[in-house]
């Protein structure tokens, strides 16, 4: 909402500038700003008299002219535009104006007569699309204010944000009186005195409420004959500041008061409301009512209506009918001030998808009792526009009336909450400041008025307190206490803890959208079902994702369209799963996704580029789970619907994972190459494992190399799985050094080579125990794998 | 003496030289003298027309297989005197160094950690909960009653099931309390989802990081200064604080806090909007109503709670003016942090 300055100026004496001014109301919770209604290079065009116009002596169309800027000096100024006359007050882009489009204005010669300076028509000034002469302005205006004065009146617009609960101050009367609590002084409120006629309202109008819990309160006042005109210009510059467009002197004047208290009215053209009855009640499924905006409504029973005594002439609260709507001929209106329940009020507006001043207001909470003010003020001012008679006495149907809410208020408690030694006299005159009625000692009786609906408790009262006293005066204790409590290790350590793991290890870590298309849930564990978006932003974010692999696939994308071939990413994330038997309905389990591609190391002038493959990822994982947690993981091959060369990760018996090889030629992949993983992070991972030192053995290792020939079917994993079963206890590891297959090699074989390390934790070992396992172990792969001994170095 | 028996000296002789192991500029004058044109294997070689005719070629053969030996001898040595450290004839210490390359923490996840870790010294643990919540966590218990227009400050993410996409970690604040007796005392990271456009300045989600703490005596002021204490710790020593009044529906009182601005030190720039003041989080005291929907005596305890966007204060920190750049993952973006 946007508040005017000179505006606010009619209901309290300050002494303030519009920054104090925005200063204050932030520092009070009414957080605002200035707001420029004019562009910037409006501060360089200034109102400007021409003294005296002549003709160019060598140009038809130009005439020289002498202008008064208000600085006692006389400034020649060239303008091309026919109407341009002597004794006008002109608009004059001064010498350093810069346009917009960037045309900045210089002294110039033109024609061999120099000017200082340009007089504006409205389409320059991008105030209309008027290019057929020079804009005219007001005879009193004076000359060197700027335009952004003259347009305004000097006046001042500021934007209050305001939080929802502060109804009150939707108005500027609301605003004036939080500023006099703020300030210690007191509001002028305008006074709503009324010249009736003697013909009785009540006798031509009468109000119905069918919905009383909708509608609590509904008043109404005839004015006659009138006569729709033009605002006056005071009124249309304290709208303009205000941000709302003038329309005629009725609508405008409904608008004022609107501003001026807060509060909604709504106008009816009398002629066409029939019946001579109000009825106010719940709309009828489908019932339909075209708005003041020309559009078609279908309603359903949740929607307030007002009525005559035959159709729907508004939604209550929410817009008025296009059928009832005040136009260039009507002469007598119905004036509407009522409350509606802010909740009915909301539904209606999210059902008709229509937010208005009014709705706005009313879904916050209005004074039920400010009605017959905000009535009387605007009958007062139509007839000041309009002329007319206002019939004696409003129609006001409020059959229980609303009373104002007494809270008990502790000031030993408020202190002990704000931890503030503010005195009761204090807080007493806060409270009555803001239009309280206060009684009591150190525990007060506050009555609330019912202007102020979000009160309702004592710890509402301890923030008022708290905000006029200044939360910037609290006092900051020397101590504060902690709470004698262990925090446990959580599982945000251990995330921590492989974050730093991976980008030690080069990775780049992501962060991708955790919301993705329904149609884009790749099957990296299976089909899981999704939890899907009922209001979704778009089709591509409409649910949420199940792994990881959509955002990564996104940002390799992102980045190999720029050239960057060479990535190691990782994303440690949450992902979700359709669970009903959680109460969310969603079950949701923490991921970390790796992905390598390119080269892992460039070519250096020193060393050989390497490229990523899936022995780098199962490096990586090992590294990750076995040695920074101590958990043993494997590796089990296996067919998967979108990678090659897959294989399962397992902890223990739980499959906690899948990496492979993705494939260029693969569209639900987006034909992007690479070494994918994707692992379910246990949440207790690295938790429970707690690390034993073994003693480190004093006696010497013995390492012997093992060179087997064997068919080349044969895996990796069942020769390792060998030599561990058939070493012994001495082999400690055993490492495969060189894989060889080719020139020297029958076909259908291949050469590896292991080396092998054996070690004694009590004593040197003898080269013949060594001699005897290493047999064993060749023994082993004779029988199993028809090995064949190559050369034992 | 034989020539042959003059090879096998020459052989033995070369053992000795080589376990005395010449410095690089030896190795040369060694290659010279064995190899070298006028070299001594050479020499040797020309001998051979005084061999018998019979036993030419094993001479040769023998001549060519020490030559060889040599040769490789002094040229592994030479290698490894180049690589190695000590004697630099012949070594570009200038050449660059082996690249090994670091990977890089988003800079989300950075800011994150910075502030956890100050609230780790103010003795607070830290809490987690879904992303996913019921509407009764993310609001009703939150004392966002239901129809009113505090549940439009949050454009909310509905599921089809009924659930909402968590508009803030507040919902953790309720399972930690529902979980646990007073005193509670900790920080809620974590993802949050809002139903808004997407442009530079806003995202369909983004992260917190929320603070509780609950317990008899907390006061307002004690609030201030942990707040105070972490901007300081964070911003820098010379940072001001501004507490402005503000409105959630989960706490009462409630407060915007303002930072002045660390980028122009107060004076107005275009981050702060000429204001000198950056709004860097929302906090207050708990609402009685959120400590009955937990069954907590709001007459016992009282307790206070603070919320900040780590994206906020990352593009602060950083100079970001786009959060979008936080999601796209341009590794080119990724690595300067
Ligand atoms: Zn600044």
């Amino acid at each position: 909402m946007n508040i005017s300055y000179n505006w606010l100026k009619e209901y309290i004496d300050i002494d303030l500038t519009p920054i104090e001014l925005a200063e204050k109301l932030t520092d009070a919770g009414l957080e605002a700003v200035i707001v420029d209604q004019f562009p910037e290079f409006f501060k360089t065009i200034r109102v400007g008299h021409v003294i005296s116009r002549e003709k160019h002596p060598d140009a038809d169309k130009l005439s020289v002219c002498q202008v008064d800027l208000g600085d006692g000096d006389s400034h020649q100024i060239i303008c091309g535009a026919p109407n341009v006359a002597a004794g006008q007050n002109v608009a004059v882009a001064t010498i350093g104006t810069t346009f917009p489009e960037g045309m900045r204005i210089k002294k110039a010669k033109l024609r061999g007569v120099v000017s200082y300076g340009m007089i504006c028509s409205e389409s320059e000034l991008e105030l209309s699309d008027d290019h057929s002469g020079i804009m005219v302005l007001d005879e009193a205006a004076i000359p060197g204010v700027d335009m952004t004065s003259y347009l305004s009146g000097n006046d001042v617009s500021l934007e209050l944000d305001l939080t929802p609960d502060r109804s009150d101050a939707l108005g500027h009367i609301g605003v004036a009186r939080d500023l006099a609590a703020l300030l210690g002084k007191t509001i002028k409120k305008p006074e709503a005195v009324l010249a009736e006629s003697n013909e009785l309202t009540a006798d031509l109008i009468s109000v119905e409420i069918e919905d009383q819990a909708a509608c609590p309160r509904y008043a109404a006042r005839l004015v006659k004959n009138i006569t729709i005109s033009d605002s006056p210009v005071w009124l249309q510059q304290r709208l303009q500041a205000v941000g709302i467009r003038s329309i005629n002197n009725v609508v405008d004047a409904s608008n004022y008061i609107l501003m001026e208290t807060g509060h909604p009215l709504h106008t009816f053209d009398l002629r066409h409301v029939e019946g001579e009855k109000i009825i106010v009640r719940m709309a009828k499924e489908k019932e339909q009512i075209t708005t003041l905006d020309g559009k078609k409504r279908e309603l359903d029973d949740k929607v307030l209506l007002i009525c005559d005594g035959q159709k729907p002439v508004a939604v209550a609260g929410i817009m008025g009918g296009e059928n009832s709507e005040v136009k260039d001929d009507t002469t007598d209106l119905l004036l509407e001030s009522a409350y509606f329940d802010p909740v009915v009020v909301r539904r209606g507006a999210r059902k008709l998808q229509l937010a208005t001043d009014a709705s706005h207001r009313f879904e916050r909470g209005t004074d039920p009792n400010g009605i017959p003010y905000a009535l009387d003020r605007l009958a007062g001012l139509i007839v000041k526009l309009a002329g007319g008679e206002i019939t004696r006495g409003q129609v006001d149907a409020y059959p229980q009336k609303i009373n104002p809410v007494k809270v008990d208020f502790r000031v030993e408690r408020c202190n002990k909450v704000l931890g503030t030694m503010i005195s009761a006299k204090e807080m007493y005159s806060i409270l009555t400041g803001l239009g309280m009625d206060v009684s009591g000692d150190t525990t007060f009786s506050v009555t609330v008025p019912t202007f102020r609906p979000d009160i309702t408790r004592e710890i509402d009262l301890v923030e008022e307190i708290g905000r006029i006293y200044g939360y910037d005066n609290i006092p900051i204790p020397q101590h504060f206490s902690i709470a004698n409590k262990m925090s446990p290790v959580t599982p945000d350590i251990m995330r921590e803890r492989i974050i730093d793991h991976l980008a030690a290890t080069g990775f780049n870590q992501i962060y991708g959208n955790s919301l993705v298309s329904v149609d884009e849930h790749p099957t990296v564990f299976g089909d899981e079902e999704p939890l899907i978006l009922a209001n979704p932003l778009s089709r591509d974010m409409a649910s949420m994702r199940t792994s990881l692999m959509v955002g990564l696939l996104k940002a390799v994308e992102y980045n190999q369209n720029r050239r960057q071939a060479d990535l190691k990413l990782f994303e440690v994330g949450q992902v979700s799963t359709t669970d009903s038997s959680i109460d969310t309905g969603a079950r949701e389990c923490s991921h970390l996704v790796l992905f390598l591609a390119g080269e892992l190391q460039v070519k250096q002038w020193s060393q050989q580029s390497v490229a990523a493959d899936i022995y780098h990822m199962k490096g990586i994982l090992f590294s990750l789970f076995n040695d920074l947690f101590k958990e043993q993981i494997s590796f089990e091959s296996a067919d998967h619907p979108l990678l090659v060369n897959a294989l399962e990760i397992f902890l223990g018996q739980q499959r906690i994972g899948v990496l492979g090889d993705m494939n260029e030629k693969n569209a639900d992949t987006k034909n992007i190459s690479g070494v994918y993983c994707e692992v379910n992070l246990p949440p207790d991972i690295g938790l429970k494992q707690a690390i034993k030192y073994e003693k480190v053995a004093v006696f010497p290792t013995v390492e012997r190399d093992l060179s087997i020939l064997i068919d080349t079917g044969v895996l990796y994993s069942d020769l390792e799985k060998s030599i561990r079963n058939n070493a012994g206890k001495y082999l400690v590891y055993s490492r495969l050094y060189d894989i060889y297959e080719g020139k020297s090699i029958a076909s259908g074989k291949k050469s590896l080579t292991f080396r092998l390390v054996f070690q004694n934790q009590k004593r040197t070992l003898t080269e013949k125990e060594i001699d005897k396992d290493f047999k064993r172990i060749l023994k082993g792969l004779e029988g199993a794998y028809n090995a064949t001994l190559r050369e034992a170095i | 003496m034989s020539l042959f028996k003059k090879v096998d000296e020459l052989r033995s002789e070369f053992k000795q030289a080589l376990a005395s192991s010449p410095a690089l500029s030896d190795l040369e004058l060694l290659k010279q003298y064995y190899l070298g044109r006028k070299g001594i294997l050479n020499d040797l070689f020309k001998q051979i027309r005084d061999i018998e005719p019979a036993r030419k070629g094993e001479f040769g053969n023998l001549v060519n297989k020490l030559k060889q030996d040599v040769q490789e001898s002094i040229d592994t040595l030479m290698v490894g005197q180049k690589s190695g450290a000590g004697d630099s004839a012949g070594i570009d210490v200038s050449l660059p160094g082996v690249l090994y390359q670091r990977g890089n923490i988003h800079p989300l996840e950075q800011t994150l950690r910075d502030i956890k870790s100050i609230f780790h010294r103010l003795g607070f643990a830290v809490a987690e909960g879904p992303e996913i919540e019921t509407q009764w966590r993310n609001f009703d218990a939150l004392n966002f009653p239901p129809e009113h227009p505090a549940r439009d400050m949050q454009d909310t993410f509905f599921l089809q099931n009924g659930s909402v996409l968590r508009t803030h970690t507040s919902p953790v604040q309720i399972r930690l309390m529902l979980e646990d007796q007073p005193p509670i005392r900790s920080i809620m990271p974590g993802r949050v989802y809002r139903n808004e456009a997407i442009d530079a300045g806003h995202y369909c989600l983004f992260h917190q990081v929320e603070g509780l703490y609950v317990d008899e005596h907390v006061t307002h002021g004690e609030l201030k200064a942990t707040l105070e204490l972490f901007c300081r710790e964070y911003f820098g020593e010379n940072v001001k604080l501004r507490f402005r009044p503000s409105f959630f529906p989960f706490t009462e009182p409630s407060n915007e806090v303002d930072v002045s601005c660390f980028l122009c030190n107060g004076k107005g720039c275009r981050v702060c909007k000429q204001t000198g003041w950056l709004e860097i989080m929302g906090c207050g005291m708990v609402d009685p109503n959120v400590f009955s929907s937990v069954g907590y005596d709001s007459e016992k305890y009282t307790g206070y709670a603070f919320g900040m966007g780590v994206e906020r204060i990352a593009m602060l920190k950083y100079g970001i003016n786009d959060i979008r750049l936080f999601f796209e993952n341009d590794v080119r973006f990724l690595r300067q942090f």
